[in-house]
């Protein structure tokens, strides 16, 4: 048993810890503070605006209308990278529109813009559920330094949520599933690559959060990324993960209608970076951070 | 029969292991001042590691100079070679391998290559130079005499017509304690001497590291930098800029302008005997540049690349150049690596790479620029990348870094 349990350990840390593979343009920022804190391991939590980019199918779950700004300038680099997302329920489902940036000066910037749609499936009084999304996105790609070219490309995305039980949550999602190409000045072009993630949360007396994600960028390898978060009584959360082989941290603190939340990506080959979100819903959040 | 009898007394003399006067000490290594014996990975510095000179550099000009130095050893001895350009200066060579003494050139502080001689606290100490006799002073105020003595070539320097001379000397392992692991080895100019061409008595006789008060301590007097007044501080190479306060010193010989400075490990394995077989260059650590300005948190490089966006498939590369806010040329150990904007190792250029960084803005170095190729061959993706270059006083260790965003367009 104990042979298991260390063997199962080591495979998990080796899979943790495993080189990701690379990929430039559009590489996908978290979405928020609060994703980035938990390890970017959020496709099966998804509960708030941040599913837009993550997993369309959670923005189902949602209780009120939510605004979320997230900004952050990466390892103190000249480049501004910031996260708008705007969520919404209907009486049919849910829906979001969010808008991300990554620039440099005046030289080159990526833009996407994403519509997304969700949608129960089925829900029951027991918190059980089965929910879809899809998602739209026109990402453009510009750059006005020595060359002065631009393209836009569309892709298609959607995701799964289900929650058979309110312990537990599994979910699916793919983005680019089309992998279109952007071509500034070559024809060979930069490819958008497809990316599928899938994983699981636990949920325990709606305080404590455990999730896991597994992603895949194009055709290569999968990686393992997980985090926790565990919300404190009187509007707070505390927040840890693992990502690319490294710790990251945060705190989400409510007040009222308001939210903020803090991320520390810490110990990456350029050093540490952090990120910040703030977030507006339509009515008071109930005084749980980390479940809005 | 009185030639065997001659034969046979010579044979049942004990010989000294080290009383030879010979100057071929091994099957390899002639001691004669021409360093031609020196295989191409033992000149721990050459001309790929020269620090480049810049106007008002030296006190002495370009008639004062090391150019060169090779270190090697076998079992019985550790050889030096100096190449240098001497006029009426002179080369000294300290070695130390206790634990005290010269640790590395940041203790040195603001005053870079103007060398506070009781800082150092040599163990054994070399001087050489025209119309001098070469000298060995042990620590604690013992002439070296002897071996060492006689293993350090030449003897007297030539005035060569374009100053060109050679130090080569061999210390017996001997000389130095049981299982020493790491020799530290500071060559520096020093002088003039043309004016007091021999080390006074004193120097021998005198305090030495043992004997130190607290001051220090005393070193051979008549060797401090005394430069004439008028006399012209032209370009030179490897030497620092005179300071005004060296004249108060003239009398004592407790400055010295460092050139380099070394830190080889022989004895890598720990069992107490020197490796061989390795190249010295390859264990050689360089414990600083010999210039004030690798100082963790008070050195910067940057790194400014042109084109910042560029295009691959089109045949482009984006060239990078280091610069340095230090005052004097900074010997470091770079590494420089690519990564995708969210933090993945994309590429690398240079790991642990030596370099010689000039001070102020530099033109690129061949070789210093990206084809917009990952460590797997094909073009990377249209997109940011950050150029990551880390720097360190040593190998393995980053000091600090810079970073520049490139941009690949496809």
């Amino acid at each position: 048993m104990m042979r298991t349990v260390c063997g199962a350990v080591i495979a998990a840390w080796i899979v943790v810890c495993a080189p990701v593979p690379v990929h430039g343009a559009f590489e996908r920022m978290p979405a928020s503070a609060r994703v980035a804190a938990t390890g970017g391991a959020f496709v099966s939590v998804a509960d708030d605006a941040a599913a837009a980019l993550t997993n369309p199918a959670g923005l189902a779950g949602l209780g009120a209308r939510e605004l979320l700004i997230t900004g952050r300038r990466p390892w103190g680099l000249n480049v501004n990278e910031a996260v708008v997302a705007a969520a919404a329920p209907f009486s049919w489902g849910a829906g979001a529109l969010a808008w991300t940036y990554r620039g440099l000066g005046g030289a080159y910037a990526e833009n996407v813009l994403s519509l997304a749609l969700a949608r129960d499936i089925t829900r029951t009084s027991e918190d059980a559920s089965l929910s879809v999304g899809i998602a739209l996105d026109a990402s453009r790609a510009a750059v006005s330094e020595r060359f002065d070219e631009s393209d836009t490309a569309f892709s298609l995305g959607g995701g799964v949520l289900l929650r058979p039980f309110p312990m537990i949550a599994l979910a699916y999602n793919v983005r680019n599933a089309n992998a279109p190409r952007i071509h500034l000045v070559s024809a060979a072009g930069t490819e958008l690559h497809r990316e599928q993630s899938w994983g699981m949360s636990w949920y325990w007396n709606d305080r404590v959060t455990i999730s896991m994600e597994q992603r895949r960028v194009g055709n290569r390898a999968w990686t393992t990324r997980g985090g926790v978060e565990v919300a404190l009584p009187g509007s707070a959360a505390l927040r840890s993960g693992i990502s690319q082989g490294r710790g990251t941290f945060g705190i989400g603190m409510v007040s009222g209608r308001y939210g903020f939340d803090f991320a520390y990506l810490s110990g990456g080959r350029l050093g540490s970076t952090a990120m910040v979100t703030l977030n507006v819903r339509s009515t008071a959040g109930g005084g749980d951070a980390s479940r809005r | 029969m009185k030639r065997c009898a001659a034969l046979l007394f010579a044979l049942l003399i004990p010989t000294p292991v080290f009383a030879t006067t010979a100057k071929n000490l091994s099957p390899r290594m002639t001691v004669d001042g021409s360093l031609q014996d020196f295989s191409a990975d033992e000149w721990i510095v050459d001309a790929t590691s020269s620090f480049p000179e810049r106007p008002g550099d030296s006190a002495w000009g370009r008639l004062a100079d090391i150019s060169r130095v090779a270190l090697t050893w076998d079992e019985s001895y550790i050889y030096v070679g100096v190449d240098a350009v001497i006029s009426d200066a002179a080369i000294a060579v300290w070695m130390q391998w206790g634990n005290d003494g010269l640790r590395s050139l940041e203790g040195l502080g603001t005053l870079g290559r103007l060398v506070e001689l009781p800082a150092i606290r040599p163990n054994l100490y070399v001087l050489a130079g025209p119309g001098v006799e070469a000298r060995v002073l042990r620590a604690g105020g013992n002439r070296g005499t002897g071996l060492v003595d006689e293993h350090v070539v030449p003897r007297r320097f030539a005035r060569a017509a374009n100053g060109r001379a050679g130090l080569e000397c061999a210390i017996a392992w001997n000389e130095m304690p049981p299982g020493v692991r790491t020799v530290r080895l500071v060559v520096a100019i020093t002088g003039p001497i043309g004016r007091d061409a021999t080390v006074p008595e004193s120097a021998a006789d005198g305090k030495g590291r043992g004997e130190s008060d607290a001051s220090g301590p005393v070193l051979p007097r008549g060797f401090g930098y005394a430069p004439a007044p008028g006399e012209a501080t032209a370009t030179g190479a490897g030497d620092a800029v005179p300071d005004p306060s060296a004249r108060l010193s003239s009398s004592r010989f407790e400055r010295a302008w460092l050139d380099r400075a070394f830190e080889v490990t022989v004895d890598a394995d720990a069992d107490g005997r020197p490796d061989f077989g390795i190249s010295p260059r390859e264990a050689t650590v360089v414990t600083g540049p010999p210039g004030r300005g690798a100082v963790p948190g008070r050195t910067k490089l940057s790194v400014t690349a042109s084109p910042r966006t560029f295009s691959p498939d089109a045949g482009e590369h984006a060239v990078f150049r280091i610069s340095s806010n230090a005052r004097d040329a900074l010997s470091v150990f770079v590494t420089i690596t690519l990564h995708s904007i969210s933090g993945r190792r994309v590429r690398v250029l240079a790991r642990d790479q030596r370099r010689i960084v000039p001070p102020g803005n530099n033109a690129p170095v061949a070789g210093d620029e990206w084809d917009g190729r990952g460590d797997d061959g094909h073009v990377v993706d249209g997109g940011m990348y950050v150029l990551n270059v880390t720097w360190g006083a040593v190998a393995g260790r980053i000091d600090g870094s810079a970073r520049v965003v490139l941009v690949v367009v496809r």
